[in-house]
């Protein structure tokens, strides 16, 4: 088993608007990514999935939890040395690159401000832009002259040039087009085969997740309903609401026909209090969902389901 | 992979397009830019008395002469040069103007800056006291303050220039608080960068553009501002005649002779178009999207 890079303990969100509305967009998310390997979260919008990622890179603070990396509390390290170990690629690759800064002026200023190659900045630009299979012409240009693939590489080198032993991956291809998605996920993987470099990849398409991850945790209203390795989450899904995901990924083959389903009702707009969240979508509902919250319990070999009708399947084979 | 969709002898060398020739490009931009170089040569003019005739000489021409080639714009009821007053009451004008702007951008931007980035009370407090002074109407709190000052060049320019604070106050917040929120400042705090260079390098850039339109559009307003005041007999005391105070003492003139009349109302027009379209011109040459190319 590879080192644990980074671990996140029961961390916890909650936005407290001034009209005294309480948001609970975590409720206790524990993770664990392992060097070199890429954690894939999935979930629907509103489950927290971007609120986990401005966490883990420092852009907020938690309410409650921690996250260790490599050992050390993130909460202790300063601003400086947090950034050299974890970085985030945002969604929209246009916005995330200053508008009025060439590419490479934008890669230079991470260089110069971390003291990283001092002398060599140019020569380490070339090897970023190389790294993302990107022109060295490009260096010159504005982010306004770059396609959106373009434009997400950059961002992507920008990351990179910190030498970061994590990369978040907040949505990184639902801004570009379904022709350059494919481009961006295996220059990820690409990557990850020339340096070592862990990824969080955090989407709402369980097709894309599938292409990059190592172990897959799948989040549903600020909590990790199903975690476990690629094999275990997507070949098993053991959770409904993980079923749910899969079987709503198109099958781009028009002979394959699927049973119909009847979309789940959309979560009840008041919190749910007593029991199980997925409660009131689940076609598996038992009395004991209403009653009592299932806890995340593994169900055999690391892969853990917070659901009381799976977990008493695993026990009785 | 194919990352080569825009062919390659495209911006391949840094090349950074003159900022003018894109004001230039711009059709307002190019009349305001025109407009307002003759403006500023012609206070320029006016400033350093290198007008045609000495502006307060009585008798430069015969009593109220249509214009003619010895008098480009006539002369008044003194035989004054009307086109040496026009470009001395023109560099008065302007310097009260410029004045007033100056003192509105710096205090106005800096204190919208203040207010976007620093959250919480001192935020907050900017922003009352700016929607307070923005209730008045520029022109009647000018008219206060000359009250309250007197009316020398610098009391019409700080009535003036304290009027026009709360615009620029919010035409400066408002750019720097969603820039403060933009994923590029985000992921330059994600990259460790202090607030003081995601301020000075990330959010002022992308905000300069603002403040120049603004100053632009602001002085067109403080010609006019400061032409109305000295109308009503509140610019600055005679003999410097600004050209709000010609206008109104050529009225009782204007029936039988046009020239002392409309040139200088001329000259507040030319002005206030000038600077208004120079505004809408910067506003294009500032568009990250016309950069390089």
């Amino acid at each position: 088993m590879a080192d644990v890079v980074l671990r996140g303990t029961d961390l916890a969100q909650r936005y407290e608007s001034r009209g005294r509305r309480v948001v609970d967009a975590l409720r206790g998310v524990s993770l664990e990514l392992r060097q070199g390997a890429t954690l894939g979260i999935v979930g629907e919008s509103g489950c927290g999935k971007s609120t986990l990622a401005r966490l883990l890179v420092g852009l907020e603070r938690p309410t409650a939890g921690t996250a260790e990396m490599s050992g050390e509390s993130m909460s202790t390290l300063d601003g400086r040395t947090r950034a050299r170990r974890i970085q985030l690629v945002f969604q929209d690759p246009y916005s995330s690159l200053d508008p009025r800064q060439r590419v490479r002026n934008a890669l230079r200023e991470v260089l110069t401000f971390h003291r990283l190659h001092a002398g060599a900045e140019e020569q380490r630009i070339e090897e970023l832009l190389d790294l993302v299979v990107l022109g060295r012409r490009f260096a010159d240009r504005y982010p306004h002259e770059l396609s959106g693939g373009q434009a997400q590489r950059v961002a992507i080198a920008r990351a990179l040039a910190v030498e970061p032993t994590i990369v978040v991956l907040d949505e990184p291809t639902s801004a570009l087009d379904v022709s350059v998605r494919a481009e961006i996920i295996n220059l990820l993987i690409g990557i990850q085969s020339r340096i070592t470099i862990s990824y969080i990849f955090i989407s709402h398409d369980l097709s894309m997740v599938r292409h990059v991850s190592d172990d897959i945790a799948v989040m549903y209203l600020g909590r990790i309903v199903e975690s476990g390795s690629y094999d275990q989450v997507l070949d098993a899904p053991a959770h409904p609401y993980t079923l749910a995901l899969a079987q709503a990924v198109p099958v781009p083959d028009p002979t394959v026909v699927r049973p119909r389903r009847a979309a789940p009702a959309i979560a009840a707009s008041s919190p749910i209090t007593r029991g199980c969240d997925y409660q009131d979508r689940c076609p598996l509902v038992e009395s004991q969902c209403r009653e009592v919250a299932p806890t995340l319990d593994d169900v055999g070999a690391g892969h853990r389901v917070a659901c009381h009708v799976a977990q008493r399947r695993a026990r009785t084979p | 992979m194919t990352t080569d969709a825009l062919p390659a002898n495209v911006a391949t060398r840094p090349s950074r397009t003159a900022f003018l020739s894109r004001v230039w490009h711009h059709r307002n931009g190019r009349i305001g830019l025109v407009f307002a170089v003759l403006i500023l040569l012609g206070s320029v003019a006016g400033w350093t008395n290198l007008t045609p005739y000495p502006p307060d000489q009585l008798g430069a021409g015969s009593i109220l002469a249509s214009p003619s080639a010895a008098h480009l714009l006539g002369t008044d009821q003194f035989g004054r040069d009307v086109l040496s007053q026009v470009l001395q009451a023109l560099a008065v004008t302007l310097e009260i103007a410029l004045l007033a702007v100056a003192i509105s951008g710096v205090i106005g931007s800096i204190a919208g800056i203040v207010a976007g980035f620093i959250r919480g009370w001192p935020g907050a407090a900017i922003m009352r006291v700016a929607d307070i002074l923005f209730a008045i109407p520029a022109i009647l709190f000018a008219l206060a303050i000359v009250s309250a000052l007197g009316s020398g060049v610098v009391d019409s320019a700080m009535a003036i220039g304290i009027a026009y604070v709360p615009i620029f106050v919010r035409v400066v917040r408002g750019p720097v608080l969603s820039l403060y929120e933009a994923d590029f400042v985000r992921a330059g705090r994600v990259l460790g960068y202090p607030r003081r260079r995601l301020l000075f390098r990330h959010v002022l850039p992308n905000v300069a553009g603002t403040i120049a339109v603004q100053t632009s559009l602001t002085l067109a307003w403080a010609i006019l501002d400061e032409a109305g005041l000295s109308f009503l007999g509140l610019g600055p005391p005679a003999p410097t005649a600004s050209l709000g105070e010609m206008v109104s003492n050529s009225t009782s003139l204007a029936s039988h002779a046009w020239w002392t009349l409309a040139f200088p109302s001329l000259a507040i027009v030319i002005a206030a178009i000038a600077f208004n379209f120079l505004g809408d011109g910067l506003r294009a040459a500032f568009d990250p999207r016309g950069l390089s190319r």
